[in-house]
């Protein structure tokens, strides 16, 4: 991996809990999922499209699901038969938990001439809980190289994750598996107990 | 030697021993035809209005669809003079152009180092450099932040290698009496099949990334996959591969086509010349002998060295050739696939159109002497949207066959099993049947003959398709015959009579014809022509052969002269539509500027307008070469064009004939710096003009 990623910046909304922020290390997603956007095929939508299970993918005019070839100016090319999501000329991946948070996502990116690019956590109310500014600066001979760049929290509390660029291109969005959000928790012990009560009465 | 192994209407020795015997009238087709060109435009609504509204608009507006008008910007430059003899060995291009070779035969698509033309080609350095011979071509731009979002200075340049001269590959003078070992044999394939090769213009020049990981040959032994009716069929079925749905290689790749979902299709076309039969007691069949199959081949006697291309131990491996093969160039490991469905013939040239409702017909050429023009229409609509939904596009849908009436009207005849005579009482089990004995089918259901029907190109804006019709020295000549309507006739061996479509005995010069598909649909079943110019010589004096059947045909014979606005051209073979409109011709005769050809000189590249008809002559070429391939960037202000056996026929020295191009003559090349000039090379050159504007402008 590439480690010449520079970040620029960062703007956290909120006070940072320990062991939480930006990373480049996809290590520290744990328990994590990935999805690679091999099923996709040049796909161009803006969504709503769910990309795996509990996994919505929503995005700005011109975004591609399993893109097969992007041209990064001076930081290379992606491609090669591997799928990737895309943005447009410039805008936004968008990746939500459906009735469902997460403690830590982000994915494997690079953009056009190695412009900036935000990573953006969001929570319950699709408020920012966090934001920041990357970079990664790539070579013009460059084959799908690129940087992962996520956001780790210390309770699961994020509801989006999304990627802001110009000719941005992700692939191996990874996240911690999510649990489902107290309603959900709720309504599956209520669920529970009516299934319970239900074989209750047949067993009688 | 080496023109034998590209049959261009000249006496092939391969197909000697085929039967000739066809003798079935078409004399349902003599009539005088009506529709005279003024009546074909008025048929439409015109070009100005075309241009004006747009083709959308007028898609509803009117019963027809659109002839082409003028080019956007017009056609500027100033003619080049015909290269006469004493020929230049080198690219002419007009005042204010530039051109420079861009990749050539031998030259390393790697790190690795450059071939030496000096000595022999061998497999191992064949599969990493461009291949022999180039032909269609198409360039695919890489996508941009641009305003069209694509990039007009980088992008995957894709080419056929249609063939090769074994004497130059394997490095000898008399590879005809040589003895044959595999390792000759394997060189050659490998200069075969298709060139994926990512270009960039860098500094103001355009170079070949060497390094680029997209950067691909595809060869005579590439496996490729077998789609469609004809997948697992028994007539395709081998020792190597009892499923019958793998095949190695494409051969013979020489035009082409492109889908609007980013692949590349290359046209397997005079496939049947690799085949040949060390057995004594070898006998073709009528359906091989259809194909043009015999037992001496075209000369390259693989057969003697790889038992693949022997016919009487690989009967099957002949109907495994002769498909359109779809490549992915953006995926290095895609494997490509042969779309059976689209026919098995010698396949010259693939033009995608989708129309306004996202209907995909494909039109294709079968390029020889007699033989159809065919058109392809997708079962399913092409999805702008979602590429993974048109991969298997091209494996379902209609085959057609033309028939070309007196009175310009075209019908599209389906080639569908059960329908028209396509039975088994006929001998076609089911559609597998049919698209494997494809011309048989063809004869079957009473298609037009044509003279040898090669490149398509169709316009950006209006869909009009415009066909050359290269040549056909049996068209008018006696006795009179046709295919037999049992196909039973050999390929390349009926005379049949002028017709509407195809007016002149001995078209020596060809001509282009243009249809336009009723109401602009894709799936039309219909369709409208007329000839657009039957090339010539103004100046020749040459006469009717006396074996040929004289006289005028409904006022369309315009004798060996031709009825050219501009500059004379013949045997139109290249043909493409750039952005703007104008129509690029290129031409296949022998490019020695002899016999029939002292005036109109070598090879061209010929620009026409195809409202009016004016023709002006871009570019010509070297000694002994054709022109063939071309593509421009999508900004229209780089033209790639393709330049294939300079000094062909060559006898006794590799550069009897030319030099080029390490001579040096139009610029470096990967090999000018050597202490000679060893051999000469076909390659692609880049064309600019030197104000930075558009090509032809």
């Amino acid at each position: 991996m590439n480690l010449k990623a520079l970040i620029l910046a960062s703007a956290a909304a909120l006070a940072l809990p320990a062991h939480a922020g930006l990373t480049s290390n996809v290590a520290d997603i744990g328990n994590a999922l990935t999805i690679t956007f091999e099923d996709y095929d040049g796909y161009l939508t803006e969504g709503p499209e769910a990309v795996a299970p509990g996994v919505t993918f929503t995005g700005t005019a011109g975004s591609q699901l399993g893109a097969y070839i992007a041209d990064l100016g001076d930081n290379g090319l992606w491609g090669l038969g591997n799928h990737f999501a895309a943005t447009g000329v410039v805008g936004s991946l968008h990746f939500t938990f459906d009735d469902a948070y997460t403690s830590a996502a982000g994915a494997y990116l690079n953009s056009f001439d190695g412009s900036a690019m935000a990573v953006i956590a969001y929570g319950e109310n699709d408020q920012i809980l966090e934001s920041y500014i990357v970079s990664f600066d790539g070579d013009n001979s460059d084959w799908n190289n690129g940087q992962f760049f996520g956001i780790t929290r210390d309770s699961a509390d994020i509801r989006a994750i999304a990627f802001m660029g110009m000719g941005l291109v992700a692939d191996d969005m990874t996240y911690a598996a999510p649990v489902p959000e107290p309603e959900t928790y709720a309504m599956m012990l209520a669920g529970l107990g009516l299934l319970g009560f239900m074989a209750k009465r047949r067993a009688k | 030697m080496s023109s034998n192994l590209h049959p261009d209407g000249k006496l092939n020795p391969g197909i000697q021993d085929v039967n000739q015997s066809g003798n079935e009238s078409i004399l349902d087709l003599i009539e005088q035809r009506q529709l005279s060109r003024r009546g074909f435009l008025k048929g439409s609504l015109g070009a100005t209005a075309v241009a004006v509204l747009g083709s959308n608009v007028v898609d509803g507006m009117s019963n027809y669809a659109k002839a082409a008008p003028a080019p956007l910007g017009g056609i500027g430059f100033t003619s080049v003079p015909a290269n006469i003899v004493p020929m230049t060995d080198q690219v002419t291009v007009p005042a204010g152009y530039s051109v420079k070779p861009l990749v050539l035969w031998g030259d390393s698509l790697t790190a690795d180092a450059q071939w030496d033309p000096s000595g022999a080609m061998t497999e191992e350095i064949q599969v990493r450099s461009y291949g022999a011979h180039t032909d269609g071509m198409h360039f695919f731009p890489f996508p941009s932040t641009g305003a069209d979002g694509v990039s007009s200075e980088r992008g995957l340049l894709v080419s056929n290698s249609e063939y090769c001269d074994p004497g130059l590959v394997c490095n000898t003078t008399s590879y005809a009496t040589d003895a044959i070992t595999l390792e000759m044999v394997r060189a050659q394939q490998a200069a075969h099949g298709v060139n994926v090769v990512e270009v960039q213009k860098k500094n103001g020049a355009w170079q070949v990334n060497k390094g680029s990981l997209l950067n691909r040959r595809i060869t005579g032994n590439t496996p490729c996959i077998v789609s469609g009716p004809a997948a697992g069929n028994d007539l395709l079925k081998t020792a190597a591969d009892p499923a019958g749905k793998s095949v190695l290689g494409t051969l013979n790749n020489c035009a082409h086509g492109y889908t609007p979902w980013g692949t590349y299709l290359t046209c397997e076309e005079n496939w049947n010349g690799y085949f040949g039969s060390a057995d004594a007691a070898f006998v073709t069949t009528t359906d091989e002998n259809r194909y043009g199959l015999s037992k001496g081949g075209f000369g390259y006697r693989w057969h003697e060295a790889d038992g693949r291309f022997d016919l009487a131990a690989n009967r099957n491996e002949p109907n495994r050739f002769g498909y359109v093969v779809e490549i992915d160039p953006w995926n290095p490991a895609a494997t490509p696939i042969k779309r059976t469905a689209l026919g098995r013939f010698k396949h010259e040239s693939a033009a995608v159109v989708v129309d306004n409702k996202n209907t995909v017909a494909v039109y294709m050429g079968d390029d020889e002497r007699n033989e159809y023009l065919y058109k392809f229409v997708c079962a399913n609509k092409y999805n702008p949207k979602n590429r993974q939904k048109n991969r298997n596009l091209l494996d379902s849908g209609t085959l057609y066959v033309a028939k070309f009436n007196a009175d310009g009207s075209g019908t599209w005849l389906p080639l569908v099993w059960g329908e028209n005579g396509l039975t088994a009482e006929n001998g076609f089990a089911d559609q597998a049947a049919v698209v494997i004995r494809c011309r048989q089918a063809a004869d079957r259901v009473g298609a037009t003959m044509m003279d040898r029907p090669e490149w398509i190109a169709t316009h950006p804006t209006t869909r009009e398709c415009y066909l050359t019709l290269t040549n056909n020295s049996r068209r008018g000549n006696t006795p009179v015959s046709s295919n037999k309507v049992d196909g039973t006739s050999g390929a390349a061996s009926a005379n049949p009579a002028v017709d509407a479509a195809n007016p002149r005995p001995d078209n020596d010069f060809g001509h282009i014809i243009r249809w336009r598909d009723d109401l602009g649909k894709a799936d039309a079943t219909t369709f409208e022509w007329d000839i657009f110019v039957q090339c010539g010589d103004k100046a020749t004096t040459k006469t009717l052969g006396s074996s040929y059947t004289k006289g005028e045909f409904g006022g369309q014979t315009v004798g060996y002269q031709g009825n050219i606005n501009g500059d004379d051209f013949g045997a139109p073979d290249g043909l493409w539509f750039d952005k703007d409109g104008r129509l690029w011709i290129q031409t296949d005769q022998p490019g020695n500027a002899t016999g029939d050809w002292v005036n109109i000189g070598g090879n061209v590249m010929m620009c026409a307008d195809p409202a009016t008809g004016a023709t002006k002559r871009f570019l010509t070429s070297p000694k002994n070469c054709e022109v063939t391939g071309v593509i421009g960037t999508p900004d229209g202000k780089t033209l790639f064009v393709g330049i294939q056996h300079p000094g062909e026929d060559w006898v006794g020295s590799f550069t009897a004939n030319s030099t080029w191009p390490d001579s040096g003559i139009n610029g470096p090349t990967t090999c000018s710096g050597l202490s000679a000039v060893y051999k000469p090379r076909s390659g692609v050159v880049v064309i600019t003009k030197d104000d930075a504007g558009v090509i032809g402008t």
